[in-house]
């Protein structure tokens, strides 16, 4: 009988371990909890079409930062009791809330706006901003901007633009956007090629173009329209960055590709890379002391770092993966993201300016040109979804990704702005 | 010769007293708390008394005309979206009403709380002695 009982008991158990096995529970990480937003206002008191841009730009901004979620549910315009809406957020379990209107006044257009930590009782944001319809959306950002550096203690990302070449098979043209995709202006139109574009400063930059059949490096000023060619004397697809009052560029010269500086007439000043090797996409740190690079002298690209400063040798960063290219160093000179392919699939990766904590930040198809917002902490980068490329906007801390701009051919050379004023 | 030592089998059910009373003085302590809605003064009944049960929303009217969504601060037209985007939420919605507050006022919330597609409505009294 006891055989019996301890044979059933066995059954039992095997039964029940053996169902135990199919279960497979999915623990999403608690550090991905957004933050619940109250979203407001701008709908009592504000004209529909003021409402539905500020509305958007508001929306679209708190999607692609990656730490919120929102609630569209409850109206109060600027004049609401702050306790009224402070106690309705609590019953509705929301951590802040964005309210406000909207007024026209000839052709500006007067946002008035309140942000409220809900938790602590406090007024985060309350401001009347005098705006018009072209910078309506920059109003929008300001407000994400400011609750995004009230809750994390740096600023939102949200005031740059972003600088990006798109065109079809044909021709390719300079365009700008905002940080959040919104915006596109067409800078050139030159019927040609033109590619690689860079900021170089608050309102200059730099870009490739075929407009004269050979490529060509122009400096261009996007508010007074001077354009001037930069350097010419290359044959190679590249780009020109910022060196202190000058442009850092790699070319061909005596055999081999290394990266120079040379001043507005293109006239060669220095060279920051001596090697028989193919030494291209530099990228400084912030006191331009140190040089990150991308150089094949071991075989194959990888990224390379020099100290500029003291003309030491250059140490290599990667080891893993037989591509690393396009490194950009975030703006406060800590760390470097790059794009690594391995067996055909692209990753954005992360590590610190010394090599170390290489993080894979994202995979995707076709991956390139990564740069850094000015917080140090989001990566415009361009992409490949299905049959059309993109724009993402990727939050290097939780690794969440959004989609900022969605079209049939962007080419490589994406670059965004430091804070715009 | 040695003594057999017996164990001791039975299960030590003090500390187990203990933590239940305590428990019990919290629950009897903090369960009047729980009512919701903001305390004010219902008027009296004989007939009998409204049940709230949690899935009920309390709107309650204080003696100066001022409303309230459980316990927090309202204007009417706060009130209208908090309906309008809760109202799946909730059985019924309870109004708890100063007695000194006019009859007018009541039924212009009971119209309001309607007009957002509520059908049951109650009003909370107090028991008579």
């Amino acid at each position: 009988m006891k055989k019996v009982l301890i044979v059933l008991f066995m059954l039992v158990l095997f039964t029940v371990s053996s169902q135990a096995d199919t279960f497979q529970l999915n623990i999403s990480n608690p550090q991905y909890k957004p933050i619940n937003v109250g979203l407001w206002g701008f709908v009592k008191n504000t004209p529909p079409d003021i409402s539905k841009r500020l509305l958007k730009t508001l929306k679209l901004d708190l999607e692609l930062s990656g730490i919120f979620s929102y609630d569209l549910t409850q109206h109060f315009s600027y004049e609401a009791p702050q306790r009224v809406v402070s106690g309705i957020a609590k019953l509705d379990k929301l951590d802040y809330v964005i309210y406000g209107d909207a007024e026209r006044n000839g052709k500006s257009i007067i946002v008035n706006v309140m942000v409220l930590d809900i938790l602590k009782n406090y007024v985060i944001l309350q401001k009347t901003y005098v705006a018009n319809r072209y910078s309506l959306d920059w109003v929008a950002n300001k407000i994400i901007d400011t609750l995004i550096g009230y809750i994390t203690g740096a600023y939102g990302p949200f005031e740059s633009k972003i600088l990006f070449a798109m065109g079809n098979t044909k021709t390719s043209d300079i365009y700008i956007c905002d940080f959040n995709g919104e915006n596109t202006v067409r800078i050139t139109n030159w019927h040609t090629f033109n590619i690689l574009p860079k900021w170089v400063g608050q309102d200059s930059i730099t870009f490739l173009s075929y407009r004269y059949g050979k490529p060509a490096i122009f400096l261009y000023n996007i508010f007074n329209g001077n354009l001037k060619k930069l350097f010419s004397a290359s044959n190679l697809s590249i780009s020109a960055v910022r060196y202190q009052n000058y442009f850092a560029i790699p070319f061909n010269r005596y055999g081999s590709v290394n990266i120079y500086v040379i001043n507005q007439h293109g006239r060669v000043l220095r060279q920051l890379t001596n090697d028989p090797s193919i030494n291209v996409s530099p990228s400084f740190t912030p006191d331009y002391s140190q040089m990150v690079f991308v150089s094949n002298r071991d075989g194959s690209p990888q990224i390379y770092i020099k100290n500029i400063s003291l003309f030491s040798s250059a140490q290599r960063l990667t080891f893993d993966g037989k591509y690393n290219s396009s490194p950009a160093v975030s703006p406060d000179g800590k760390k470097i993201a790059y794009i690594s392919i391995q067996n055909g699939t692209t990753y954005l990766k992360v590590m610190n300016i010394d090599g170390s904590n290489d993080t894979v930040i994202m995979k995707g198809d076709s991956l390139d040109s990564p740069s850094w917002s000015y917080d140090s902490r989001y990566i415009a980068l361009t992409g490949r979804l299905g049959n059309e490329n993109v724009i993402y906007i990727v939050n290097t801390l939780n690794k969440q990704y959004f989609i900022a701009k969605k079209t049939k051919l962007i080419y490589n050379g994406l670059s965004v702005s430091s804070k715009i004023e | 010769m040695r003594r057999k030592r017996k164990t001791f089998s039975d299960i030590n059910i003090t500390p187990l007293v203990d933590v239940m009373l305590v428990l019990l003085v919290i629950f009897m302590v903090t369960t009047p708390m729980l009512v919701k809605g903001i305390k004010v003064n219902l008027p009296k009944t004989h007939s009998g008394t409204t049940k709230i049960s949690k899935k009920d929303l309390i709107i309650s009217i204080d003696k100066n005309g001022n409303y309230f969504i459980d316990k927090a601060p309202t204007t009417l037209e706060a009130l209208k979206d908090y309906l309008k985007a809760h109202k799946q939420e909730f059985k019924s919605v309870i109004i708890k009403s100063d007695k000194t507050v006019e009859y007018g006022t009541v039924v212009h919330l009971i119209d309001i709380i309607k007009s957002e597609g509520i059908g049951r409505v109650g009003l909370a009294t107090q028991p008579g002695k």
